[in-house]
């Protein structure tokens, strides 16, 4: 994507410019602005100023003894003017921004109901789960775990979490996710399973049958391979580099990219017997995106010194046959839909000159737009600007559904979600609530 | 003796019947390396026949391209990575036909470099050399898309003229960093058979800087929002992380990293060992009263002292 560059004219002063008919024009717009003004302050107030609309009277659930209030989530109404061209079948009025959950979270999952989000509470040190019909959440784990930095959900009943212990080493460990009981029952985090020291990536496939993991080595790095069923670690090969984003396909190809920075080069290489072959010809401060099957990948760098993103196939070295997107991003704030067709992805309005280091130390975030590229249609539709709702969201963790888009703020970790459609019709939880919300 | 042995097969095989072969009598070679989309010329030699009598007919991918007495090179435009190109030439002398075939596959490395300096935890960004800190260097080259087994061999040089290894399978070094503010020129060479790629890099080096993150009770270490000029936040105490981005990873853990920590102007930490990189603020560090405590730190490797990361914030509080 070119950077807007401005252009300047030379225009006239106003004292060489004011004649009487220009004097009654000025009077005449000055008069339509004033009216345009009221008009954006009276509407401000009706939409913003209304109380949200929000689900029943806050949630309260016993945890641990003690009695715990959630806050109830922020609706913020859509209708909003959309930047770019609509999506097919999106109507004006129902989209709706909503911050599902006001905690810090770990990570999350879509449970298979499509309708609850299971996620992993950093302050509370426990599960929750969100409802998006009518927005509750309810702690669902009995023990807490503190001190998670992140936590990876594995299907449904898997959990991968990541600490720092007090001699700074990152500690990580697979938990089985139980429900001992009726359904009522709380969940229980069992079976708890040291994985190596030292985990310093980790990504699972989409399929949730294994998990690669970049485990820090004297040597440079490990590159083990965690299979889910049979619960045992498999080494892949010993690299003398430690700093790798890695990903794994459902067939179990493992893709390393290099770590990006503006400084230094960056590509991806498949791994295989043990070798780095040469998958995506690196880029000053490259990062890619492979896709759950490993058919496509997005790559998003500098060549040239101009930022530019493309989606190749991981297969295929050239890039003769790679096809343009018009958004810079870092892919780390891209996800596939499940058919692959749609890339989401949070692309920061505007850059800065120490992209993408600066975001990478938490010095900086970015206000991102929510956009998705259709690959079979070749189009780029902006589903969500933040700003047009007075926020920023600095866009990560996207789960794309069939009926909303959920992300998480990098800067809080707060759960966000963009309803797509209006799924009121077809609800199977048509409570008045859910109907009011147009979920 | 080598030569009268070619002469004398050369001789021999004028007697056999005129169809084109491949042969040993002539070769077909490439100068230099092949790049995507480049331009690399392919000569026919031999030892053993002048070849400037010669009717050389050249053909790429089949097609036809060009022929002419002596035309003993061309230039061939090749494809993208992954690409092959066919040159065929037909070499016609003393109504013998001799038969030459190059397949061209451009070649590319990529060469990445690794700073083993310090990060913060859970990093997704890359740690960034500082004056003459290590630095690891991972060379990961294509050689077209013929597959092999075999290994390379790599040439590692400094300026073009130091050597930093070399040898087959020999595809990383690790080598100290430039001088603050400078770069490391590397060049580095990789050849499989008859094949060859090289490339050419700077690794830059930076000054240390030091960057602050929060540490929670609950939730440990806060990376994603580092703590810069003015942090407001209520509370009786702060517990931060300081990280000195940039300095040797192998001074920090052998305690040779001088660490010094002033609040609101008074020193109230210093000493070496890692875990002075953590540090609780109290509002005792505040004895005025006045609601913020300026904070500087600074971390200074012993063993190198160049490498030497300062940083500093406010933390603001309500003082009731």
């Amino acid at each position: 994507m070119a950077d807007f560059i401005p252009q300047y004219n030379q225009a006239p002063t106003p004292a060489e410019n004011r004649t009487p008919e220009k004097q009654k024009r000025i009077l005449l717009l000055t008069g339509i602005t004033v009216v345009a003004l009221l008009i954006g302050i009276l509407a401000y107030f009706l939409i913003f100023k209304k109380s949200p609309t929000t689900p029943p009277a806050g949630e309260t659930f016993p945890v641990g003894g003690n009695v715990i209030t959630q806050e109830q989530p922020t609706v913020i109404q859509g209708g909003e003017t959309q930047p770019t061209t609509q999506a097919p079948g999106q109507e004006q009025g129902v989209q709706k921004l909503v911050e599902l959950y006001k905690g810090p979270v770990a990570g999350y999952t879509v449970l298979r109901d499509g309708r609850t989000i299971r996620l992993f509470d950093r302050t509370l040190g426990r599960l929750v789960e969100v409802s998006t019909t009518n927005y509750s959440s309810t702690t669902v784990s009995d023990q807490p775990i503190l001190g998670i930095h992140d936590a990876t959900f594995v299907g449904e009943d898997k959990l991968i979490v990541r600490g720092i212990d007090g001699n700074g080493n990152i500690k990580t460990t697979l938990y089985t996710i139980d429900q001992t009981g009726d359904s009522n029952a709380p969940l229980s985090l069992d079976n708890p399973i040291a994985l190596a020291d030292n985990v310093l990536e980790l990504a699972a496939s989409q399929d949730a049958s294994k998990v690669v993991l970049v485990i820090k080595d004297p040597l440079g790095a490990n590159i083990d391979v965690l299979d889910i069923a049979t619960q045992t670690l498999k080494r892949k090969g010993t690299l003398p580099l430690s700093e790798w984003i890695p990903s794994i396909t459902n067939d179990g190809t493992i893709y390393l990219s290099a770590k990006a920075s503006r400084f230094a080069m960056s590509g991806t290489y498949k791994l295989s017997n043990k070798q780095l072959i040469m998958s995506i010809p690196a880029g000053i401060a490259q990062t890619t995106a492979i896709a759950p099957s490993g058919s496509i990948a997005f790559v998003s760098g500098s060549y040239g010194n101009i930022y530019s993103s493309q989606l190749r196939d991981p297969d295929i070295l050239s890039n003769v046959e790679a096809s343009d997107v018009p958004f810079v991003t870092i892919a780390e704030k891209c996800s596939w839909s499940s058919d692959e067709n749609d890339l989401y992805c949070g692309v920061p309005n505007t850059r800065g000159t120490t992209y993408p280091d600066s975001w990478y130390l938490g010095e900086n975030h970015f206000s991102d737009m929510l956009e998705r590229y259709d690959l079979t249609k070749g189009e780029n539709t902006v589903l969500l600007n933040p700003e047009a709702y007075k926020l920023k969201l600095d866009i990560v963790d996207i789960t794309p559904s069939a009926y909303a888009v959920f992300m998480l703020n990098n800067q809080d970790k707060h759960l966000w979600m963009y309803r797509l459609f209006d799924t009121t019709t077809t609800s199977s939880t048509s409570s008045a609530t859910t109907s009011q919300e147009g979920l | 003796m080598k030569k009268i042995i070619l002469s004398t097969l050369f001789v021999l095989s004028t007697a056999l019947p005129s169809v084109a072969f491949a042969n040993s009598i002539i070769s077909i070679d490439t100068k230099g390396p092949i790049q995507p989309d480049g331009q690399v010329t392919v000569q026919v030699s031999s030892s053993v026949i002048d070849l400037g009598g010669a009717t050389i007919a050249w053909s790429v991918d089949g097609q036809p391209m060009s022929e002419d007495i002596g035309l003993t090179s061309m230039k061939v435009t090749v494809g993208a990575l992954g690409e092959q190109t066919h040159v065929t030439a037909i070499t016609t002398l003393f109504g013998r036909i001799y038969r030459n075939d190059i397949v061209l596959s451009p070649s590319i490395m990529d060469v990445l470099w690794e700073a083993q300096t310090a990060v913060p935890p859970f990093f997704h960004g890359k740690a960034l050399p500082s004056h003459m800190s290590i630095v690891k260097t991972l060379a990961i080259p294509f050689f077209g898309a013929v597959a092999t087994d075999t290994l390379p061999s790599y040439s590692w040089k400094k300026d073009r003229t130091i050597s930093l290894g070399e040898g087959v399978g020999n595809n990383s070094v690790q080598t100290l960093g430039a001088w603050q503010d400078s770069t490391l020129p590397l060049s580095i060479d990789a050849k499989l058979g008859d094949q060859a790629v090289a490339q050419t890099l700077r690794i830059p080096s930076f000054v240390p800087s030091a960057y602050f993150y929060e540490l929670s009770p609950t939730q440990g270490v806060l990376t994603t929002n580092a703590l810069q000029n003015t942090f407001m936040k209520d509370g009786s105490e702060l517990s931060l992380l300081a990280v000195p981005y940039g300095i040797a990873n192998s001074e920090r853990s052998r305690s040779k990293v001088q660490y010094d920590w002033t609040a609101n102007g008074t020193n109230i930490l210093s000493g070496f060992g890692q875990n002075l990189e953590r540090i609780r603020l109290s509002r005792v560090n505040d004895p005025n009263n006045a609601g913020k405590i300026g904070l500087d730190f600074s971390a200074q490797n012993a063993v190198n002292v160049m490498q030497l990361a300062k940083g500093s914030f406010t933390w603001l509080f309500n003082n009731k």
